[in-house]
């Protein structure tokens, strides 16, 4: 980096005149052809598939005819869809998971941040660690609770050993569910703590110390002002958390392939089990599509408040 | 501004967090040291004679499998490098308006597919796939992973090309170099740092996400 920036200016001084009438002179070529393979690639292969998805769901797709001819049938899957009672509970249990995924990350996530937000040796292991377990794959890390949490698994051992009764985590209906939950926020509060955590580094320290001489104890002082300041990263976070409650798919399909029963069933794992394991690619489809919706709702805010980067 | 007393009830809670995270990884760390014979007779006890057996077996077995993501994490790493870094330079390029609102609309669609849910990527692409024969193959799964991981990694090098000073092409300009000059002399040389993160966070993804798929797609016909 250095190098080039010592000797462009250089050049640059011996040959220029004063500023404004340069750019006249200069011919700025667009940089099409730059662009053209990543749009090309990515219209192939992420475009047209949600292309052919969305065609699915208004088509008669089973297992028969994948690969050939598709009838269009209108709105037909949709009225299959919305006339199941497994797609409203599915729908009700993706809302719980983001609701629990919204408490967990913004409050937890926040307490981690302020205790994570003094500087020092513990804290540098302690985010060495937690960024290690955010960039494990989630397979991997879903499978080391799914050893960990089994009905004869370390976590029931400990409970057995306080005299305390074993509790069926994944494999009661009931329970199933918020183990998952739970399971998905450990592996998400590292994000929402590091992202939290360069929200509260970047507010003044002018701010906190004018708290501090008006007599504001640590805890008031963060919840009294720097909590409101943090409001814009809180608002990111919290789409970005509905978002992935839309989307997570990896844990549930390691931690309980949607079982037992049904029991864990969100949207993203009904729609793949439909389509996959009935082949009712059409159903499946439709159930995506549907959940697609959901997310492209929540992510008009995010998008919008994305591209207000300031120009050049 | 924290007193002493907050300094050490924090300290503490740090070493709980770190705890919270350490301890599931150091019991399965703990568990691939034992025998299957250890574990079925005594799951959770901590005594035992740590063995390297299983990784014995597991690399053994695993060869194969190993090679094969590892095939597929550097294919996939140096495509995603090779088109996205161009195309970052591009976006990061803010030349005439028409250009800026390409920029926008293109960004825009790629925060879009990122958000798009993976499961709703594999119903459709099992059938495109299946459509261009590439079903269960290596290419397949390589070109899936390169569409999911290319809107994040140009997303990712955007940044960095734009922190590069715009003197700096201006200069270029000015002495004639071509787009061409201007990307292979500035823009690159001057990203190295972020290339070398996004090849990072690409690599870890690719190894790791090309587990989930060639599980994800049914089995019966899933390769390998």
């Amino acid at each position: 980096m250095s190098v080039i920036a010592k000797e462009k200016p250089r050049a640059f001084d011996s040959t220029a005149g004063p500023g404004p009438r340069r750019s006249h002179r200069l011919v700025r070529k667009i940089p099409l052809g730059y662009l053209v393979p990543a749009v090309v690639i990515l219209l192939a292969f992420a475009a047209y598939p949600i292309f052919v998805l969305v065609r699915m769901a208004f088509s008669d797709v089973g297992p028969s005819n994948i690969v050939g001819v598709w009838n269009w049938v209108g709105f037909a899957n949709f009225g299959t869809v919305f006339g199941l009672p497994e797609f409203w509970r599915g729908l009700a249990r993706t809302a719980g998971l983001a609701a629990a995924l919204l408490a967990v990350n913004l409050i937890v996530g926040f307490l981690v941040a302020s205790v994570l937000s003094t500087t020092g040796r513990i804290t540098n292991v302690v985010l060495g660690i937690m960024v290690f377990v955010w960039a494990l794959p989630p397979i991997v890390s879903g499978s080391v609770w799914k050893f960990l949490l089994d009905d004869s698994g370390a976590v029931n051992t400990i409970l057995h050993s306080v005299g305390l009764h074993p509790v069926s985590w994944l494999s009661s209906p009931g329970l199933a569910l918020w183990t998952v939950a739970a399971v998905v926020a450990w592996a998400g509060i590292p994000f929402s703590a590091l992202i939290l955590r360069g929200g509260l580094l970047a507010i003044t320290p002018e701010v906190i110390e004018a708290a501090a001489i008006d007599g504001a104890g640590y805890w008031r002082t963060q919840f009294a002002v720097v909590l409101p300041l943090l409001r814009p990263t809180m608002w990111i976070l919290g789409i970005l958390t509905v978002l992935y409650a839309f989307k997570s798919f990896d844990f549930f399909y390691v931690l309980t392939q949607g079982g037992p029963g049904t029991a864990t069933n969100t949207l993203p794992v009904l729609s793949y089990y439909t389509a996959f394991s009935n082949f009712d690619m059409s159903t499946g489809a439709t159930i995506a599509v549907i959940s697609m919706l959901a997310v492209a709702l929540f992510a008009i805010p995010y998008v919008r408040s994305i591209r207000q980067e300031p120009e050049e | 501004m924290i007193g002493t007393s907050t300094r050490r009830v924090f300290t503490v809670l740090k070493v709980v967090i770190g705890l919270v995270y350490l301890l599931p990884l150091l019991w399965i760390v703990i568990t691939s040291l034992k025998t299957n014979d250890d574990i079925l007779r005594a799951p959770n006890s901590l005594i035992f004679t740590p063995t390297f057996a299983t990784y014995e077996k597991v690399i053994g077995q695993g060869v194969g499998a190993i090679l094969t993501s590892l095939q597929i994490g550097v294919f996939v790493t140096v495509v995603v490098l090779l088109v996205g870094v161009p195309a970052a330079f591009a976006l990061a390029r803010r030349i005439t308006p028409t250009w800026n609102r390409i920029i926008a609309v293109v960004l825009a669609s790629f925060l879009v597919l990122q958000m798009v849910p993976q499961p709703m990527t594999v119903i459709p692409l099992y059938s495109v796939l299946a459509q261009w024969k590439l079903l269960g193959t290596l290419p397949g799964l390589i070109l899936a992973d390169i569409a999911l991981l290319l809107p994040f990694s140009i997303m990712l090098l955007r940044p960095f090309v734009l922190s590069i000073p715009a003197a700096l092409y201006e200069a270029a300009e000015i002495d004639g170099a071509s787009t061409f000059q201007t990307f292979r002399r500035i823009t690159v040389p001057m990203l190295a740092n972020g290339i070398v993160t996004v090849m990072c966070v690409i690599f870890i993804s690719a190894w790791g996400s090309s587990s989930t798929r060639s599980t994800s797609f049914p089995k019966e016909r899933h390769c390998r």
